[in-house]
Parts: C-alpha cells; structure tokens; sequence
C-alpha cells in the first residue's frame, strides 16, 4: 500500500530565473519556489490510481520524492508500511519506477541493462535469467534483446524501461506518463501491462494526460494542481464531479477555479 | 559497488569516443604527434645549418678582405644589384637572406686606430636566425682575426703573444652534471607536461559521459532509484573516471617507452639510446606511482564539475579553465631556477612535475616523494570526499 500524506516541497529560484518568478503563480514566495505543498493520496494493492494535473502541477516533484530522489520537507510516505523519508533504501526495494524519461543505458543490450538493475536490486543469479524471460514474453520483447538500446526504436525502449523497472519483482509500481510518445500498438501493450499488475496484487501509481487511459485503468484518482491537492478519491467518485459523467469536465472543475488564482 | 563500476567500464569501453582518448591519442597519437615534431625539427635545423645562405654586399670597395672571405666560404651565395634603399624589400622578400653594408674603407679605418664598421641587415623575427647568424659571425670573426694577426705582426709580437693578447683568460668548462642529469633537465619538464595532460584529457570524456551525459539521457535518476547508497554510486563513477585517466597515463608511459627503444635501436640514435639505458623500470614505476594520486584528484574534481552543470556544452565550458588550471602550476616547474625543496612540494601539481624532473634525471630526494605523495593523496581524498558530499545533493542532481 502506498500512503502520501502532506508533501511539501520547495525549491531555491535561480538568480537567472528571480525575474521571471515575479510572475502571478501563487508558489513563488520570494527566494523559493514552492512546487508542492500538502499533497497527498493513497493507493491499496490491487488499484490502479491515476495521478492527474495540468504541465507543471507538481507531479514530477511529487513522484520524485515517492520514489526517494527528492527528499520531502514535510509529510511522510509510506510504501507498505516503510517510511520512505526516513528509509530510503529499504522504500527502493519495495518499489518499481518508471520515469518519465526511458532511462535505459544506450551501449549495452537490452538484456544487460535489466539484468543490471536487476542485480542491483539484488535479484539472485539463479533466477535473473527465468524472470528477464518471462518478461520478454509478457512484453513481446524477445526480438530485440539482445540489441543495443540505442538501436530501438521508442516503443522497444518503454517496454524495456517497463521490464527494468519491474525486474525485481517489487509490491509497489509507479508509472510517470508510460504511454506520452508511444504509437497506438506500443500503448496497448503498456496499459496492458498495468493490468496485469493490479490483477496481480500490485499497487499501482499511473501518472498521465489521457483521461480516457484513467478511464479504462485506474480505481482511484488523485489531481494536483498548483502543487496542492485537488482530489483524491475513487474514480466513481471523481467522475461525479461532473454532472454528465464525464472525466473532462470533471477534471476542469477541478482546474478551473484554480486557475483564477494566476 | 564493483557492479556499478564494471558496468560502467563496459559501457565506456564500447564508446569509440573513450577508446579514442584513453587508448588511442596516448599511445599513438601523442608520441607520433612529439616524435614527428621532434623529427621536423631537427630536419629544419639541419636544413637551414646546410642551406646556402643568398646575399648582397654594399659598399663592396671598402673591405675586399671581407668581400673575398665570404666568397670563399662554403654555403654562400651573392647576389648583385641590391643597393640601400632596398635591403629591406629584399630581406622580407627572401631574395638574400642578409645584407653586409660595409660602412667605410676598412684599411683607412685601422690606419686611423678607428674600428671598421659594418652594418649586418637580418631578419631576427626568422625562426632560424641564430644559426644564420652564426655561420655570418664566423666569417666575419676570421677576418677580424687576421687583421689582428696584421696589426700585432706589424708590432713585432709573436703568435703565442698575439694569443695572449687576445685570449688573456683561459676557462676550461668542466661541468659536473651527468649526461642524464643535463637531457632530464629538458625531457623531465616535458614528459610531466604530457603525462599530466594526457591523465587530464584521459579521465575528461568519462566524466563528461558519466555525470551530465547521465543527467541528459535521464539514466542518473533512474540510477539514483536502485536500492544502492548515494556514497556508492559516487565513489564506483570516481573509481571508473580514476580507471581511465589512469589507464591512458599508463599506456601513454609505456608507449613512449617503447617509442624511445624503437627510435634509439631502429634508427640507431645515440642520445636516445643512451637516454634509455640511463632511465630504469624503477624510475618508471616510482613515475606512475605519483601519479595515481593525481589521477585521484583529477577524476573526483572533474566528475564534481560534470554533475554540476545542465548540459554537456555547460560542463565543457567549465572543464575548459581546468585545463588553464593544471597548465600553469605545470609549466611552473619549467620555469628556470625552480627546484624541488620542501616548499615547492607542498605545491600541488607543482611539485608532481618537479618531481618527475627529478626522477627523469636521477637526482631525486626520495625524501621529498613521501611528502608530495601524501600531501597530494590528502588533497584527491579531500576532492573525493567533496565529490560523495556533492552526489548527495539535490540542487546539483536535480540543477535545470
């Protein structure tokens, strides 16, 4: 289970950038730039949430400190019951991320760069080779294994990056906009792939822009805007934000008299 | 820790990029680049010590003696017709190489008690001027020295009377400085600049490749979510960026090495021959040993510099003075009257290069190699320790 509650999280405003912060976003305060503040939302095994906001919300900020690259200011997040502010290794091992950026080193072969993270994740030899296959198959990914990852094409790298970031078997999984670049087939397979995942057990974070992706996915939904919690709640829920139903305009309602604020 | 570090070996070895500085320009590039230098030089020396010499005379009728002297001598050439209000065109156009201007009759001169007086137009901005001046002196000071004769015999005096009158002191040089002594003094200086260099240049593109060139493919946040402790990931990129600098240091020592046997042998040059009988294995270990902590000092600093900067451009920019950096304190130990005491090593990089000097000539106070070894270890530890300090720092990793 994944539990966020109360983030914050600023940022010093480069001198190059003192001019531009002047601007009406209410999180620029002076000196700092305040990206998040009291965000937070959970996920139990067996969901899928959405984590939804417009560019620059403060998602990026949010599931960087969710994965321990950023070091929250105040809250806590707990992945299954570990604190992930305190504990930071011990949350990684819990946890499979997905960043926005593929991430996969270009020089070696996709089967060397899951077995590397795997092995730093600390995955036994004995079973690296039988898991690293079930995946190829789960992804469709035995044709190209053994190229190099500069050689793949942006479908072949998400499903790489996906198969990286699960290879250590982890309760927990965080997806930051898998399927943002993707053709039509790519895309399948990946939501396909959550899926799996949450008919597996796992507890599934799925940050994105397509609503009709949360649609399909996700049991609960969390938005951010302006760094700060919007929603959380059930999917049900959220869609009742609107009177007809429908999850744009549910997601507007929400926006909009936020951006009155700017 | 070691995963992380024989990863990244791999990967930077199936860069052609890390091949070409860390294999490549060290143990090819480089040695072929200062032995064809080497060679155009000497050719260029021996050319111009050989080349005959194009020149004009004004004033011809003052001083036939002299005249007839550089006729006779060998590698001159005469050329007519230049007067003086052109000998300036004909230099800069390289028609003569110089121009005698006999100032006044020379017998009249000496029949006066006057000096002769000559005018030597040259151009002294010509890269070859002293040998061309040289070989000009010679003439004109054997001329000068049969007047000499003349004027003494007329006085009734005796050779070896004229010798003392004109060489009244007698100096025999007797240096006390081996032959190693005297190429080291030269070589040293040079080999510490290169060998620094090359340790520069070698771990420079690694720690490109591995700190901002992480950050711009988006592998170091990937990398930063693994369950490994943030000191690890620092030290094993520092211990690879260390690896390579190392490394091309290494095999750009052994490939002037073999350079120099090949040269000395094949080519059978005495001075390089001799030069390498006279350098031992030791002198080349105690050589490397000095510079594993420099390597240190290099990896953790440019590695701090490269997870500083936004971009590639960015930290190129950066690493750019660095270079100025290592250059100056280098050329420092150039510098003439410089010598290796307890001061000067204390001096960082200073003192590796004096230090190399003096093992290149054999004659160094092992003494001093304990203190420049251990203070430049504590400074690559201090460089080290800042490195991990900055790894754990989100304002760098995370700097846009």
């Amino acid at each position: 289970m994944i539990v966020v509650e109360s983030l914050r999280k600023s940022f010093k405003v480069p001198k190059s950038k003192k001019k531009q912060s002047r601007s009406k976003d209410p999180r620029n305060q002076g000196l700092r730039f305040v990206a998040v503040q009291n965000v937070g939302f959970h996920c139990e095994h067996g969901e899928v949430l959405g984590l939804l906001g417009p560019n620059g919300a403060g998602k990026t900020t949010t599931l960087r400190m969710l994965s321990t690259a950023l070091q929250p200011e105040s809250g806590r997040i707990l992945i299954d019951g570990v604190d992930a502010t305190t504990h930071p290794t011990e949350a990684r091992k819990k946890m499979g991320f997905l960043s926005g950026t593929t991430g996969l080193y270009r020089r070696l072969t996709v089967r060397e760069n899951i077995a590397y993270f795997a092995r730093l994740h600390g995955v036994p030899d004995d079973v690296l080779d039988e898991r690293i296959d079930a995946l190829f198959s789960q992804l469709d990914m035995h044709d190209f294994a053994d190229k190099r990852a500069e050689d793949l094409s942006t479908g072949m790298k998400q499903k790489t990056s996906i198969a990286r970031a699960v290879i250590h078997d982890p309760d927990v999984i965080v997806f930051d906009e898998p399927t943002t670049g993707l053709d039509v087939l790519a895309a399948k397979t990946v939501l396909e792939f959550i899926e799996a995942y949450k008919q597996m057990g796992k507890a599934v974070i799925f940050s994105t822009h397509h609503l009709h992706e949360v649609e399909k996915l996700c049991d609960r939904v969390a938005l951010i805007n302006y760094g700060e919690s919007q929603f959380d709640g059930s999917l049900e829920d959220f869609r009742a934000l609107s009177p007809e139903g429908d999850l744009y305009e549910a997601f507007l309602s929400r926006i909009a008299p936020m951006e009155g604020r700017s | 820790m070691k995963l992380i570090y024989q990863k990244e070996l791999l990967e930077l070895f199936r860069d052609r990029k890390t091949l070409i500085f860390t294999i490549l320009l060290p143990t090819l590039i480089v040695p072929v680049l200062i032995g064809g230098f080497a060679y155009f030089s000497a050719k260029m020396v021996q050319k111009s010590a050989s080349e005959v010499l194009r020149y004009a005379v004004i004033g011809e009728q003052y001083a036939p003696e002299l005249v007839a002297k550089f006729a006779e001598a060998e590698g001159f050439s005469r050329v007519d017709d230049v007067d003086e209000g052109s000998v300036e065109a004909v230099i800069r156009n390289d028609e003569v190489r110089f121009v005698l201007a006999l100032q006044g009759d020379a017998r009249e001169s000496i029949r006066k008690g006057e000096k002769i007086a000559i005018k030597l137009y040259y151009n002294s901005a010509s890269s070859t001027v002293k040998i061309l001046t040289s070989r000009v002196s010679k003439v004109i000071d054997e001329y000068a020295r049969e007047i000499q004769r003349q004027l003494l015999a007329e006085k009734g005096l005796s050779e070896s009377e004229l010798e003392l009158l004109t060489e009244p002191v007698s100096v025999e040089k007797v240096s006390i400085a081996k032959n190693r002594e005297r190429v080291g003094e030269l070589a040293g200086g040079m080999l510490a600049y290169f060998l620094l260099i090359i340790t520069l240049t070698g771990a420079m593109y690694p720690a490109l490749d591995l700190g901002v060139g992480e950050k711009e493919r988006g592998t170091l946040e990937t990398l930063l979510l693994n369950p490994v402790p943030r000191w690890q990931l620092a030290v094993a990129k520092f211990l690879v960026i260390f690896t390579t600098g190392f490394l091309a240091v290494f095999l750009a020592l052994v490939s002037f090495a073999l350079w120099a046997v090949i040269i000395g042998q094949a080519m059978a040059v005495e001075k390089i021959q001799e030069f390498v009988s006279m350098v031992g294995l030791s002198d080349i270990v105690v050589l490397l040993l000095m510079l594993v902590p420099t390597a240190a000092i290099f990896a953790a600093v440019l590695l701090s510099i490269s997870l500083y900067a936004r971009n590639f451009k960015e930290a190129q920019n950066y690493m750019s003075p660095l270079m100025m950096l290592v250059i100056i304190p280098v050329m420092m130990a150039l510098v003439p009257g410089m010598k290796l005491n307890w001061t000067t090593a204390m001096v960082p990089l200073t003192n590796i290069a004096l230090s190399m000097k003096e093992i290149i000539k054999g004659t160094m106070d092992y003494s001093l190699i304990a203190v420049i070894f251990g203070s430049t270890t504590v400074l690559a530890a201090g460089a080290l320790a800042f490195c991990v300090y900055w790894f754990n720092r989100e304002d760098v990793l995370f700097r846009s």
